[in-house]
């Protein structure tokens, strides 16, 4: 029962890989160790992260269009021959995430900077960035899907420390564990998946699955719809994706690196990852999963008053397009829509978090308490953050999917995928991914216009006495800048309006990427027309944003719905939280009220045994002894009376004896 | 090599005993140092016993592969028709019991340093500590039933005094329940060793309590109660399965499996810290290796035909336990019953029978007896500071005790199974073993997962009410106590935490020492146990 795996060469490539896994955590250790002072610390380990987005390029130059590079040695062996390996596989898929990863790693570095001077936990934040990158990193170069699950437990656990990072905060405290959790479900489903993969082929290496599994195997169907649980816990899909909006607790540059750019983005890495031995059933159960989020996540998104939360759940949404295109059969298309997401939402997290920076100061600065993050007191800053607004723009059309932004490409080769799926119940999907597009144009006008048009709400609400913003300092507008550049079309595709001319699709899939006008148009028309109808109602003149400071958090039913997210929460809480909260009591009363009182029983009535067993002993048993010691001291008195001394007493005796002999002997 | 090297880490300890004994109370300060000399040396010896143990040899059920083997011939006695009765002074170690032995010597020395402030009766505390000591170490390398039953008794007496005196309120119930909880285990096991006694008869006519003997079918007379053709039955059941299920009933209680663990919650409560680390790390190791070394080798067919219900008790304290530690308001009680649950991945492992579950069974053992002896060590700095464990009784200690969140952080990482920690690899293992065991159900294996499900829940619970917040301690009276962990606190943790993330990370430094046994282990079971 050898393991199919073979020793595979170390080459070159994988010990630049190597380097490049290690900088990040080389930074982790670095700043929990050293006693750093001042902004060292974060210049050692964002020079650190440079250097892995520099090998990274070099990886890319040389490994891109090129036959994939893959080393693997034993990581430990078990029995005879058992092996457990691990190694590096860089392909296409890798070097382009590769890519990815660090550079957004590098510019949230950057910003992070500037965003969290004064902080009292400065190094430890970079050095939980470091891990996060680390694992990460480790995620995408993994050649198996043992290796990935570690990677993929410690990414959550690093984003366990980075949401919970202002642990005096209550919220954020409940957020980690919350996060921590919800993955967990997931995770039990990807550790169930290997546990199938590895009984049924005996190996859990990603290219040798691909050559040995047959796909039309039932429990392959099985397996890979355990793998998508870890998905689901992930890429925060439906029924799981409560956990991402709590996320938001973290700082905001984390939102921007774990929460949109890379972290949620590794389920849908794993689904590429595997779905060359996914059966189609499978994947089109995946693509339902996505719709659902897509459609879910949009319509979330339409009530939020929070501008992280606004952010979070169009993030849930865009997954759900990864996921559906993964399931649809292009995820080439899925991965795209993964990079230029990467870029464009980075970006609005980043200007959020700009202009929440901004406001800190503000608010610090006139000595007014107020929701930095609430939309209602924003507004007309476009005149006060002109460079914020700029890119945050500019990423907001690349997210609508707007023509000549990048993610008008990549989602259009989503709906494309997508429209292929209309027979029967399938036709589900493209519906919702197509209603999406307008809830999507929507929401992100909305968040637009009230944000940056019309005037300041804030000093209708407090007194205000020195009105200037604090100007943006250059090392977060660096940051910002580069991400904006890339949610336009030119670092994409030559062609503005056609996606499937990428480089990006062409690297990742042999098959010929379809295009069709049709739906480019159906979807051109849904964005305009949810763009129309948001400005209509957000329009800065407009009753509504006139008395947008006073505005509830929600007047009817359906505004609920939005804004508490479907009520998963509350609907969680009852069927799941309070459930096995009532199990461990009712477990606990069992241990006290069962098992132990029987053991306790079972002693008392062992004591009352030994109680009676006592007073027999003490009557019967030494009773009989008793009794006996009578009897014998009843004889010895007897005998000790004959025994008077007297010669005629004895002779009596003795006659008397004599006189029994002869009646025995003769009788 | 030197031969006698196992004789000597069982004797250094009684010899400290009598040192002990004859300190003069007025130097109290010396107990502690003697204890901490034997601990040292001890670990010199099996340093030494590491680096000479040869990976390949078997061990397992056949003399010549152990390693280390002491065999003198110890009592003797002519039993007129019984036959001869022999005991013999036999020792020996292979890949399980050696891995057994480093745990037992590294968690008895961070015992010794965590008993440093005990003052109160010092001299019979370290007597006592020291005695329970070398018991711990005989009963992992005794290869003779006769011998290791004495051991294991042995254990018995210092542990009740332990818990018993330098417990806490409740400490006499909790020590009367432990001793009785596990005599009664005892009992069922002395049986079966009469039993085995009997039926087992050498070539020359002797009856021997030696249990490699005793793991060869060959040497059981034809008509005795325990010999696999005989097919005795006593009420039904065959004598053999009866001889298994009162072995496994025996050592359950030790492990502990659900429903005979409830001595366990108490005992751990009521012990003091070094006690309680004694108990989680090296004492509940004690039934899963009686499991590995006498019931499964000596009835290999009972032991499958009993797999199902091994597996099944497995998961329920899996489950079961979780759910207890997820109710508990006691952060000691809580650590417990998490011990209760992961020792169930032992039983889980076993059961299945394959090399990937008895490896992953074996490497959770000693895993285990790293991660919770530290999480003892977790619980016992609280209580020494304010004499108080309730959870909700303090909050946000992140900010005054950073250190000491650091340690609680990673090392309930660690027990929730992250990967990087030991416990991931050993509880992956039982998982794939689980799962593709052929005397187990598939059904096993997946609803054990729900088990790192609930314990991420208590353990992220308990972090984020303890340690998360805003500062709070109920306590107000001694809130000057609560300052970070010292020197010699921290030194107790580093090694606990560098070991769990050496194993996690290279297993291979506990895996190469098991994996020929263990392979043979899986050998010797598949082939013997199919006979029927």
């Amino acid at each position: 029962m050898n393991s199919l795996e073979t020793i595979l060469p170390f080459s070159l490539l994988t010990q630049f890989s190597l380097v490049l896994l290690f900088m990040p955590f080389f930074s982790f250790l670095l700043l929990s160790f050293l006693p750093l002072k001042n902004r060292n610390g974060a210049f050692m380990s964002s020079f650190l992260l440079f250097v892995s987005f520099v090998i990274a390029l070099f990886l890319f130059a040389n490994s891109w269009n090129n036959p994939p590079d893959h080393s693997r040695w034993v990581w430990f062996e078990i029995g005879n021959g058992i092996l457990f390996t691990s190694g590096i596989w860089l392909n296409n898929l890798t070097v382009l995430l590769l890519l990815l990863v660090t550079f957004v790693s590098f510019l949230v570095h950057l910003f992070s900077m500037e965003y969290m001077k004064g902080d009292k936990g400065y190094n430890r934040y970079f050095s939980y960035l470091g891990l996060f990158t680390f694992s990460m990193l480790g995620i995408v170069l993994s050649d198996n899907l043992l290796l990935m699950f570690v990677f993929w437990e410690l990414v959550g656990f690093s984003s366990y420390l980075l949401i919970g990072f202002w642990f005096h905060k209550e919220a954020a405290a409940k957020a980690s564990k919350k996060a921590f959790l919800v993955n967990r479900i997931g995770d039990l489903g990807f550790l169930i998946g290997l546990m199938i993969l590895r009984s049924k082929y005996n190996t859990l290496d990603l290219e040798t699955l691909t050559s040995v599994v047959e796909t039309s195997d039932p429990s392959i169907y099985v397996a890979a719809l355990c793998l998508f649980g870890g998905v689901v816990g992930k890429s925060a899909q439906f029924p799981l994706l409560v956990w991402l909006p709590d996320a938001m607790e973290g700082p905001t540059p984390v939102s921007a690196l774990i929460h949109a750019a890379t972290m949620v983005a590794a389920g849908v890495f794993l689904l590429a990852r595997i779905v060359p031995f996914v059966p189609v059933e499978a994947l089109h159960v995946m693509a339902l999963i996505g719709a659902i989020t897509a459609f879910m996540g949009g319509v979330a998104a339409l009530r939020q008053f929070d501008i992280k939360k606004i952010l979070a759940f169009s993030t849930i949404s865009q997954l759900g397009y990864m996921v559906i295109g993964v399931g649809a059969g292009a995820y080439d298309a899925a991965i795209f829509h993964l990079i230029t997401h990467a870029f464009f939402k980075a970006c609005l997290f980043l200007s959020a978090g700009a202009i929440i920076h901004s406001l800190h100061q503000f608010s610090s600065k006139n000595d007014v308490n107020f929701d930095t993050q609430d939309i209602r007191l924003m507004g007309g800053l476009r005149k006060k953050m002109p460079f914020t607004f700029l890119v945050f723009l500019l990423s907001s059309m690349a997210l609508m999917g707007m023509p000549l932004f990048s993610g008008f490409l990549s989602k259009e080769a989503i709906l494309m995928a997508s429209s292929t799926m209309n027979i029967g119940w399938q036709l589900v999907v493209p519906v919702l991914a197509f209603s999406s597009v307008l809830i999507t144009a929507f929401y992100v006008t909305r968040m637009v216009v009230i944000i940056f048009f019309g005037e300041f709400r804030l000093p209708k609400v407090k007194v205000i006495n020195t009105p200037n913003f604090a100007s943006v300092s250059l090392i977060m507008k660096i940051p910002l800048g580069l991400l904006a550049i890339g949610s336009v079309f030119v670092l994409f595709s030559s062609n503005p309006f056609d996606g499937s001319h990428s480089w990006i699709i062409k690297g990742l899939s042999s098959h010929v990427a379809i295009h069709s006008a049709i739906v480019s148009y159906g979807s051109i028309t849904l964005m305009l027309v949810g763009m129309g109808l948001a400005y209509a109602k957000f329009k800065p003149s407009g009753v509504y944003v006139q008395n947008l400071h006073k505005e509830l958090d929600y007047q009817n039913k359906w505004q609920s719905l939005s804004f508490n997210n479907w009520h998963l929460n509350k609907i969680y809480d009852v069927v799941f939280i309070r459930q096995i909260i009532n199990i461990a009591n009712a477990v606990k009363t069992v241990e006290e009220k069962m098992i132990d009182r029987i053991i306790n029983y079972f002693a008392i009535f062992n004591v009352i045994l030994a109680k009676f067993i006592g007073l027999f002993d003490q009557y019967i048993v030494d009773g009989l002894v008793h009794l006996s010691a009578f009897v014998t001291s009843a004889i010895g008195w007897l005998s000790k009376n004959i025994q008077t001394g007297k010669v005629q007493t004895h002779i009596v005796w003795a006659g008397l004896g004599i006189l029994m002999m002869i009646l025995w002997f003769v009788v | 090599m030197n031969s006698s090297l196992l004789s000597v880490l069982i004797f250094i300890p009684l010899i400290g005993t009598l040192l002990v004994l004859f300190v003069p109370s007025s130097q109290k300060v010396m107990y502690k140092y003697i204890a901490l000399v034997v601990s040292l040396l001890q670990m010199i010896v099996v340093s030494v016993l590491y680096n000479n143990f040869d990976t390949q040899r078997i061990g397992n059920n056949t003399l010549e592969s152990f390693q280390f083997v002491e065999k003198i011939s110890w009592i003797n006695l002519q039993l007129g028709e019984l036959g001869e009765l022999s005991i013999e002074y036999f020792v020996g170690v292979d890949g399980i019991s050696i891995s057994m032995v480093i745990l037992s010597v590294f968690v008895v020395l961070i015992g010794v340093l965590s008993s440093w402030n005990v003052t109160e009766k010092g001299k019979g505390y370290f007597a006592l500590f020291l005695l329970l000591n070398a018991a711990i170490i005989g009963c992992f390398v005794a290869l003779d039933f006769f011998l290791f039953y004495l051991f294991f008794e042995l254990m018995l007496l210092p542990m009740y005094f332990l818990i018993g005196i330098w417990g806490g309120k409740r400490r006499e119930y909790a020590s009367i329940k432990f001793f009785l909880y596990t005599l009664l285990g005892s009992i069922f096991i002395l049986v079966v060793m009469i039993a085995l006694y009997v039926s087992v008869e050498l070539p020359n006519g002797a009856h021997t309590f030696n249990l490699l003997s005793m793991m060869d079918s060959n040497n059981y007379s034809l008509t005795s109660l325990l010999s696999i053709g005989a097919n005795h039955t006593i009420l039904g059941v065959s004598a053999r399965n009866l001889a298994f299920l009162f072995l496994f009933i025996g050592f359950a209680i030790k492990i502990p499996v659900v429903p005979v663990h409830t001595w366990l919650p108490d005992a751990h409560v009521q012990a003091p810290t070094a006690i309680s680390v004694i108990l989680a790390g090296i004492l509940l190791k004690i039934g899963g290796y009686g499991l590995i070394r006498i019931a499964y080798p000596i009835f290999p067919e009972a032991a499958i035909y009993y797999a199902w219900l091994v597996g099944f008790l497995g998961v329920v304290s899996i489950i079961y336990g979780a759910f207890n530690a997820l109710s508990c308001t006691d952060l000691k009680k809580m650590i417990a019953y998490s011990s209760v649950s992961h020792m169930g991945f032992v039983l889980l492992g076993l059961a299945s029978l394959t090399v990937e579950g008895v490896t992953g069974s074996i490497f959770q053992m000693f895993s285990h007896g790293i991660i919770s002896s530290g999480l003892f060590l977790i619980a016992g700095v609280v209580y020494d500071r304010t004499g108080d464990r309730r959870i909700d009784n303090y909050s946000g200690l992140a900010h005054k005790m950073p250190k000491y969140t650091v340690v609680v952080v990673m090392l309930f990482f660690a027990s929730l199974g992250l990967p990087g920690f030991s416990g991931f690899i050993a509880e992956v293992l039982v998982f794939l073993g689980a799962f593709k065991s052929e005397v187990l159900p598939e059904w096993m294996a997946i609803s054990a997962t729900f088990g790192l499900l609930l314990g991420a829940g208590y353990y992220l619970w308990t972090i984020q009410r303890m340690f998360f917040g805003k500062y709070f301690v109920r306590n107000t009276e001694k809130e000057n106590n609560m300052v970070d962990l010292s020197k010699r606190e921290f030194l107790m943790f580093i090694p606990l935490v560098f070991f769990a993330l050496l194993l996690g990370v290279f297993p291979h430094f506990l895996l190469d020492i098991l994996n020929t046994t263990v392979n043979s282990f899986i050998a010797f079971m598949s082939t013997t146990g199919i006979v029927k």
